[in-house]
């Protein structure tokens, strides 16, 4: 059993964690994922342990069949030293029996049957034993062998395969010590003369103690090799029930954390819906005429339930890309095309403060690459309207490239810029600049934020480098994926 | 008699909501443009108006307690004999899916609350040309003063 002592301390409760998430709202994926992670780690780790066991009892069994011929022979050389006729057919069965039974034995203990096994392997030796007690007669551990034999089955029997082991360790051990008597003359009538009375008492304890041990030594070996081998296999079956099961629960959270956002969706519009509808009729006199005081008021009312609209649909989105709702598609598309059509959407809010629009596509970008349309159009817009929003006058540049592996798209401003101190957090949800800001320039606060999260489920990365008063610069790198890398991928 | 599909003065429109705010922006924009509006606080009543009403056109919300705006459009589409008419889902479901999940259950029309009552008609007009909905969606059902 030490020789798998080696064996790490494994992660014991994947199913307790995933069962925490599903109970705990707050519990994020990344819990759920290292349940997840954690029971196909204890899948991979039990196969390869099972795989292993496999492999010791393929050894197991090449080692016997070699062994046993070899205890054949010991009992050939016996029998030419002391010449008995009667034992040629016992000797001859040692020989050509042994193996053959110990094989079959053990194919038998592979497939799951180790009892089957050992029974049949205790009936050989007990036929084998009497045979030898029969035609050879010889002395006390002949009688012994048969006495073991019996022990060994009747262990067996009584269904208790540890004792039984023992037994047939013993046993095993009897055979191999009658063979060393018998190469070696006479020496148990030398001994037996001598030391009589010793011998008929504490020999036979003694030996058996040896052979005790020693077996446990060998054949237990053997044994643990095959329990624990069934051990493994229903370990590796466990653990991919647990794997099952994880995924299942993880699938629920995450199905229910869908339903919850779409429910929260629906209900805040609803009341929205009459803010908004009541307000513009109002201010459109579609309903009678307000005027005055009254009409700048409803202005007012009607720009914050704006803002308000604005904020659930990006508190959404955001929502939807950290509980990994949102799905990125990605197809073949044409990087200049769908940066010109975002370029012509945005056109029009640099007309009206006045400010220089420049468009500049690298030639060295590829006319076809693989990204997500939506997403990439998503990104450059909000650093888009970002650069136009903090830019009074001057300049804003959308400008793409390509190299080593690598596209890039920079959106450039010569506006405020950002201080120093505040480069940190710009990604963060709801920090801009200064608490003031956000009144001032408009905006939800979680443009930046979603803008990051797009960005980080595209692989990419986003960079950021500004001097206050000079302006912005906002530098995206994604993996450049070609035709050519995505058919290489397929193969 | 056809009548232009875009004359909305000639519209009877059937509006059913469970939230009686949203029904009365929807009252107030489509009588703002000159349709003859009735009103039904949820399916129950609309499905007691439909028994003798023949509308031009009907605008359902969704989620409603009791008969939904589902069940509704499975009313008036296959036992109601009224399948020509237009039923324009007005939902606050405006998630990502939403859309085509509506249109598939055989809704002619989606449009999302909260709505702007300014462009609410325009967005719809543009619907209906678009989607080339002949005559006021069917002369026979439309009762021209």
């Amino acid at each position: 059993m030490t020789l798998f002592a080696k064996r790490g301390k494994l992660p014991s409760q994947p199913i307790e964690e995933a069962q925490q998430s599903q109970d705990d709202g707050n519990s994020s994926a990344n819990t759920r994922d290292k349940g997840l992670f954690q029971s196909a780690k204890r899948s991979r780790y039990w196969a390869s342990e099972y795989l292993f066991q496999q492999n010791l009892i393929e050894i197991m069994v090449k080692v016997t069949v070699v062994v046993t011929p070899l205890i054949g022979l010991g009992y050939l050389a016996a029998y030419f030293m002391v010449d008995k006729v009667w034992s040629t057919f016992v000797l001859a069965l040692g020989l050509f029996g042994l193996s053959p039974v110990s094989l079959i034995a053990l194919y038998l203990a592979k497939r799951g049957g180790i009892k089957i096994a050992a029974q049949i392997y205790m009936f050989y030796m007990w036929l084998l034993g009497g045979l030898l007690t029969l035609f050879l007669s010889d002395s006390l551990i002949l009688i012994g062998i048969l006495v073991l034999t019996l022990n060994s089955l009747l262990a067996l029997f009584i269904e208790d395969l540890n004792v039984a082991v023992r037994w047939i360790g013993a046993m095993i051990l009897m055979y191999l010590l009658m063979i060393v008597l018998r190469l070696t003359g006479d020496f148990p009538s030398v001994v037996l003369g001598f030391v009589e009375p010793v011998f008929l008492f504490v020999a036979p304890v003694a030996i058996f103690i040896t052979i005790v041990l020693l077996g446990n030594a060998t054949i237990y070996y053997l044994r643990s090799t095959l329990l624990r081998s069934e051990e493994l296999r229903s370990e590796l079956e466990e653990s991919y029930a647990e794997a099952r099961l994880a995924t299942a629960v993880a699938q629920e959270a995450n199905r229910l954390k869908s339903e919850f956002l779409s429910m929260m969706s629906h209900e805040l519009r609803t009341p929205l819906n009459a803010i908004i509808g009541f307000s513009e009729i109002l201010d459109s006199g579609m309903a009678g005429s307000v005027d005055g005081e009254g009409k700048k008021m409803i202005g007012r009312v009607i720009a914050n339930a704006r803002h308000l609209l604005a904020l659930i649909n990006d508190i959404l989105d955001l929502s939807k890309i950290e509980a990994r709702q949102h799905e990125v598609i990605v197809e073949e598309l044409s990087p200049s095309d769908l940066l010109k059509s975002t370029y012509d959407q945005m056109i029009s809010l640099t007309q009206s403060k006045g400010l220089e629009f420049k468009l500049d596509i690298s030639a060295t970008l590829p006319p076809l690459l693989y990204s997500d349309r939506s997403v990439i159009k998503q990104i450059v817009m909000n650093l888009l309207s970002n650069a136009i929003k903090f830019t009074e006058d001057g300049w804003v540049k959308l400008v793409s490239t390509s190299d080593h592996g690598t596209w890039t798209i920079t959106v450039q401003d010569s506006g405020i810029g950002i201080p120093p101190h505040a480069l940190e957090y710009i990604f963060d949800p709801f920090r801009q600049v200064d608490g003031t800001s956000s009144r001032k320039h408009g905006g939800t606060g979680l443009g930046l934020a979603i803008v990051k999260e797009y960005v980080n489920e595209l692989g990419g990365v986003i960079n950021v480098e500004s001097k206050l008063g000079e302006g912005s610069t906002f530098t995206l790198s994604f993996p450049l994926i070609t035709a050519k890398d995505q058919a290489k991928e397929i193969a | 008699m056809m009548v232009d599909k875009c004359d909305v003065k000639t519209w009877q429109a059937l509006a059913v909501d469970d939230d009686l705010d949203s029904l009365d922006v929807i009252r107030l924009t489509l009588s703002f443009h000159g349709a003859d509006v009735i009103t039904a606080n949820g399916g129950e009543q609309a499905l007691e108006l439909l028994k003798t009403l023949q509308p031009t056109i009907v605008f359902l919300d969704l989620s409603m307690p009791g008969i939904d705006g589902w069940s509704l459009l499975h009313h008036i589409k296959n036992e109601l004999e009224l399948e020509e008419t237009p039923v324009v889902a007005l939902t606050a479901h405006a998630m990502k899916g939403d859309r085509e999940r509506v249109l598939e259950a055989g809704f002619d029309y989606y449009m999302t609350k909260p709505f702007s009552p300014l462009t609410f008609m325009d967005d719809l007009l543009a619907m209906i040309s678009a989607n080339g909905h002949s005559g006021v969606f069917s002369p026979n059902q439309i009762q021209v003063p």
